[in-house]
């Protein structure tokens, strides 16, 4: 320290002693020292205080050195602050440390008060004697005041935060209140819903349609409701738990097994792996209640085709450990504790893959929670996400344990089931009968959210072709595929969002101009601004009535039209001329044109078409007509229409032309033959017509002659091979009837040989019995008849020959069928009444044919009864005359009946009840009387078994 | 016409419903000598043969009829406690149906067209077992007619000399003197016409146990 300094009243030059520096740094450090600092006698004699104080209150060391501290200017606040002091400084010379805060006089010379955190501090000699007391003050006023500030707003957020609470309060009485008013009405709502569904009144397609979206909407909404009331009770501590113990094991499958329908639906692979007892003492409402939560979060987020899982185990500790497993997107790190708060959704902007109020996950947290367990969510191995539930497997002591025993899945599962069935089913692209020809102008529909899909599809209605995507992605694929008149899009959509949709589908060229309508539940102004400015043409904020929606949707398509119509005349007008060029060309060419078209059929029809005169003479033939007679060009001419039909039929021919030539007919058609060049015999549709009379030409006419041998040949052979199949049936029938028929022809054989024997005895008689011998032999001739005529009835029932029409007697031909049967009946113990009524007129009808349906009718009689055990076994048959045309035949069984479920394929071709039956009996049956002109039929009867029945016309009534 | 007597007093019955076969049959029988009786149906043979008939005789029986069959006809005749010896003829046996027939006792099976011999030797063994079989019945009627004319105390006595016990013996067991025993042995070998103590065995072994008196 070279150069003298002065610092305050003290000056160094640098000559002192050490000594001296060191008290005048010392005196340095007191005065410039920013606290008050004052040095007393053990009286409180003030001796030195520092500039600080000095400055502080005003006034100058001389002035108050050697005076009682306590009467200085700082403590002239007030008079008790003088005596405060005073008493300080008594109980500091007793040895005690003083300190405290006080407001002294301490600034603006002493005017202003300030306050200090003051001390008095005894200091002693080495004998330990208060020699001195040290006064010391901080200002801390401005630490007073923000002190002061603190405290008042701590008050004032006290009071806040009591306000908060209040409204938490109200707003969980709130959710309380309204979702119980809620729950009231949506009660109401399902049970009308539901009884409207069960009614008896048949309902329309339409109207199950709207009941099963009223329902479903009502569920989901109860649902959300049911979460909210729940969440409110768990806020105002209300949730009670009922523990029970019960199997978790068997809860968790019965749960599952809930999902398994869903699983399928969505071809979701669906495991859920539970030991086969696992209980606990558990709220088996509340856990039912989080694995629902969790298996419908997990098949809300199980991509179609994908999988997910549940798993139960016991894990040591006293716990059990649910792992509820998909192979959906997974949530990502930062979101994993959020996705358990309330009302939050593992994404957020206008992406928006998933349906839902988001309570789900915040519940289950909350009931597992309230069992004194943790959930956690992380990966799953293979992707999606893994949630992890621990819960202990004792209820906390003290709670009250029921011993349930078994569970009874409470009612509220399938609410909540139906509720997450509704969130999760979105079908994919949806669309009106696609149809090239639909002249409707068409809508791109983007909308995720299938009421409001058919809402608008609904209010829409049928003026517009409506195409629906679920997502941006699907729906920008549709738009480039076949470019739609309007896009209307929500906003909030999975996978590609309104907006970017928008963007996409401005970039592609055909679809810059599509108008495009947005609908958003979003009410963000500044996004609406920007949308309509850049690209969209409308925007329509949910809730919106179909009214309007139908005004503007209307307005933006028929500007679109319009615009393309515009467009097309633009692009069109240079085409114009040619267009205009061509038309007047096509209509002068026209009538050219229609004689064509008839020149091109008359050519080229397969039909055989040709003029003939009034004599029949051929003037000209088309090439089919040609070919069908063969004759070639020119030869038709010279020949007449008669000269190519056989001779037996040319008088009728002539007279058909000239009854057309002369007549009032126009026209004649008929069934004729034809006889071609090559002497060959068709059968030809022939019309022939009068051609109006021109001037200059004779009467003229058209013939028309269609080939039909072809067809006739076919329905020849179709009828042979009916009649054959008929054969083939009877001889299946009589193959039936084998048995039978040996006992009908062994019977007479049986006779005759025996009465040979006999015949033989009688002459061996000594004398031999001659009236004997020859009644012997007069019986051998008349069973040798008997057996020939048998053979002769089967041999004519399988004759191949043509159907043949005759006068018929019923009765016989129905006696000749029953002694075909009766062998049969006897053996299934069959009575088989029939009163022969000779006095009933015959029928016309082919009596081989007729026996067939008859004893086809008796042998299914028959093994009907067979059938049966029953006591009465009854075969009648009744002829009852019809009057006027008409003759019945009646055969009724007491057999096994018909089963009404085959009543109406018993006719059917291939239909049989009998174990080896062919079931072309009752076909063929129907088919020969049907072609008879009769109809055969059944009715079941009063008692057992049926009564088969069929008509037959009477003859001379044909 | 003349009646061979060797066979006076039997009757053929033949029941068949077709009228050829029933005449046929009929004619051979009757060319032996034997007197038929035709019926078209079990069930009017039946009605007709309500009472057991006097003659010896036999059935030649169709088995195969509209209602009661002719096995049905069987069992009806053996339930009704008066069998006739039964010639089935058939139109189509089976196996089974014979073996129905045989166990039930009949005499033969014929099928038909059979040979005459076949079914009239049938209808000679039918005959001779009913004429045995009324033989052994009038035989029986007649021990039980004697055993009928038997005191109680006779028949004790019976049992016992049956069971072979000496007459000593059987005066102790009946508390009676042995001289009353020999009276009561006497009588009894008269009243049942047995020429010796084991003929009488024999007889009582005849008579149906259930009309012996049992203790």
């Amino acid at each position: 320290m070279t150069a003298p300094l002065r610092v305050g009243d003290v000056r160094i030059d640098g000559t002192e002693s050490a000594t001296t520096l060191r008290e005048k740094l010392a005196r340095i450090v007191l005065d410039e020292m920013y606290q008050f600092v004052g040095l007393l006698d053990a009286d409180g004699m003030t001796l030195e205080i520092n500039h600080a104080a000095l400055f502080g209150a005003g006034v100058g060391l001389d002035a108050i050195r050697g005076k009682p501290f306590w009467e200085a200017r700082w403590f002239a606040v007030s008079k008790e602050t003088t005596e405060q002091q005073r008493d300080f400084v008594r109980r500091a010379r007793q040895g005690e440390f003083i300190r405290c805060d006080m407001e002294v006089y301490g600034r603006a010379a002493g005017e202003e008060t300030i306050v200090v955190d003051f001390s008095l501090l005894p200091v002693r000699d080495e004998a330990g004697k208060v020699v001195f007391l040290l006064a010391e003050g901080r200002n801390i006023t401005e630490k007073k005041r923000a002190e002061a500030e603190v405290a008042l707003k701590n008050a004032e957020l006290g009071a806040m935060v009591e306000k908060v609470r209040q409204f938490d309060q109200q707003r969980s009485d709130l959710f309380a209140n309204v979702s119980h008013e809620f729950r009231t009405p949506l009660t109401l709502i399902l049970g009308s819903v539901d009884e409207m569904r069960n009614a008896p009144e048949p309902l329309t397609a339409t109207q199950r349609m709207h009941l099963a979206t009223m329902r479903r909407n009502a569920m989901a909404l109860l649902k959300h409701v049911n979460d909210l009331l729940d969440l409110a009770k768990l806020d105002a501590d209300k949730m009670a738990m009922d523990y029970a113990r019960v199997d978790v094991a068997a809860l968790i499958r019965g749960t599952a097994d809930v999902f398994c329908a869903l699983a399928q639906r969505r071809n979701v692979s669906f495991a859920v792996l539970a030991p086969d007892r696992l209980p606990a003492e558990v709220d088996a409402e509340k856990i039912e209640r989080i694995v629902v939560n969790l298996l419908s979060n997990a098949f809300k987020f199980a991509p179609q085709g994908g999988r997910v899982s549940c798993t139960l185990q016991a894990s040591p500790n006293a716990k059990l450990l649910l792992r509820v497993q998909d192979s959906g997107p997974g949530v990502a790190p930062e979101l994993r504790a959020a996705i358990f708060e309330r009302f939050r959704q593992g994404q957020q902007g206008t992406r928006r893959d998933f349906g839902g109020t988001g309570l789900g996950l915040a519940i289950a947290k909350e009931f597992v929670e309230l069992h004194g367990g943790i959930i956690s969510v992380t990966d799953a191995p293979g992707g999606g996400a893994l949630f992890l539930v621990e819960i202990p497997t004792v209820a906390p002591s003290g709670a009250v344990v029921q011993d349930d025993g078994a569970f009874a899945p409470p009612c509220s599962m399938d609410r909540a089931l139906e509720a997450a069935n509704a969130e999760s089913a979105l079908p994919d692209i949806e669309t009106d009968a696609d149809d090239d020809t639909d002249a409707r102008p068409s809508i791109l529909q983007v909308e995720d959210n299938i009421e409001m899909r058919r809402f608008i599809r609904d209010a829409l209605g049928p003026e517009y072709r409506i195409v629906s995507a679920p997502n941006g992605e699907a729906a920008l694929q549709a738009a480039i595929a076949s470019p739609p008149d309007l896009v209307l899009t929500d906003l909030m959509l999975p996978m590609l969002g309104g907006d970017q949709l928008v963007a996409e589908l401005r970039r592609h060229p055909p679809l810059a101009d599509v108008p495009v309508l947005v609908l958003s539940a979003k009410d963000d102004d500044a996004l609406r601004a920007r949308l309509l400015e850049e690209s969209v043409q409308d925007y329509v904020t949910k809730p919106f009535s179909a009214h309007e929606l139908r005004a503007r949707v209307r307005n933006l398509v028929s500007m679109k039209i319009a615009r393309d119509v515009l467009r097309r005349e633009l692009n069109s007008q240079t085409e114009d001329l040619a267009q205009l060029t061509r038309r007047l060309i096509a209509n002068r060419t026209a009538l050219q044109e229609s004689e064509f078209r008839w020149w091109t059929i008359y050519q080229h029809s397969p039909v055989g078409i040709a003029l003939i005169d009034a004599d029949g003479m051929f003037t000209t033939a088309n090439p089919a007509f040609h070919t069908m007679v063969a004759y070639a060009g020119d030869e038709i001419r010279r020949v007449s229409l008669q000269r190519i039909a056989p001779v037996e039929d040319r008088a009728s021919l002539d007279a058909c032309i000239a009854s057309l030539v002369s007549g009032p007919l126009q026209q004649q058609h008929a069934k004729r033959r034809l006889q071609k060049k090559t002497g060959e015999l068709i059968w030809v549709n022939l019309s022939v017509a009068k051609v109006p009379e021109t001037a200059g030409s004779g009467p003229m006419m058209v013939v028309v002659a269609e080939d039909i041998t072809a067809r006739r040949t076919a329905e020849h052979a179709l009828r042979r091979a009916n009649d054959e199949l008929a054969r083939v049936s009877r001889v299946s029938t009589l193959g039936e009837l084998a048995a039978s028929i040996a006992h009908e022809v062994n019977q007479p054989l049986a006779a005759i040989a025996t009465n040979g024997h006999a015949c033989e005895r009688w002459l061996d008689a000594s004398p031999p019995n001659e009236p004997e011998a020859r009644a012997a032999v007069q019986r051998i001739v008349r069973d040798a008849n008997r057996a020939g005529q048998v053979i002769a009835r089967i041999r004519s029932f399988l004759t191949r020959r043509e159907p043949k029409r005759n006068e018929i007697q019923l009765h016989e031909l129905v006696t000749d069928v029953i002694s075909l049967v009766q062998t049969e009946a006897q053996t299934h113990r069959v009575t088989i009444r029939f009163d022969p009524a000779p006095e009933m007129p015959a029928v016309v009808a082919d009596r081989i044919q007729i026996q067939q349906v008859v004893l086809n009718l008796a042998m299914n009689a028959l093994e009907s009864i067979a059938r049966t055990a029953g006591e009465a076994r009854v075969l009648e048959v009744r002829l009852e005359a019809e009057p006027p045309a008409c003759l019945t035949l009646r055969m009724s069984d007491t057999g096994a009946g018909i089963d009404p479920a085959l009543a109406d394929r018993i006719f059917d071709a291939f239909e049989t009840t009998k174990p080896e039956g062919m079931g072309m009996g009752l076909a063929i049956s129907r088919s020969i009387i049907e072609a008879h002109g009769g109809k055969l039929w059944f009715e079941p009867n009063q008692g057992p078994g049926v009564t088969f029945a069929f008509t037959l016309t009477m003859a001379g009534m044909e | 016409m003349t009646l061979p007597t060797r066979a006076s007093g039997s009757v053929v019955y033949v029941v068949d419903d077709d009228l050829s076969v029933r005449e046929a049959l009929s004619s051979l029988i009757r060319s032996v000598g034997l007197a038929v009786e035709t019926y078209v149906s079990a069930g009017e043979f039946l009605r007709q043969r309500r009472q057991p008939d006097e003659r010896v005789s036999c059935l030649v029986l169709d088995v195969r009829m509209p209602g009661i069959s002719g096995l049905d006809l069987q069992d009806e005749l053996a339930r009704s406690g008066n069998p006739v010896p039964i010639v089935f003829i058939t139109g189509h046996g089976d196996i089974p149906m014979t073996v129905r027939a045989m166990k039930a006792g009949a005499v033969e099976f014929l099928p038909k067209p059979f040979r005459d011999q076949d079914l009239l030797d049938a209808i000679a063994v039918s005959l001779a077992s009913d004429r045995q079989m009324r033989a052994e019945r009038d035989a029986t009627e007649t021990l039980q007619a004697r055993y009928n004319l038997l005191t109680a105390r006779e028949r004790e006595v019976l049992e016992l000399t049956i069971a072979g016990l000496r007459n000593k013996q059987m005066a102790d067991r009946l508390g009676i003197a042995e001289v009353t025993v020999k009276v009561h042995r006497h009588n009894i070998m008269e009243k049942m016409r047995a020429p010796s103590v084991p003929a009488l065995v024999a007889m009582i072994n005849r008579l149906a146990p259930a009309k012996v008196a049992r203790r």
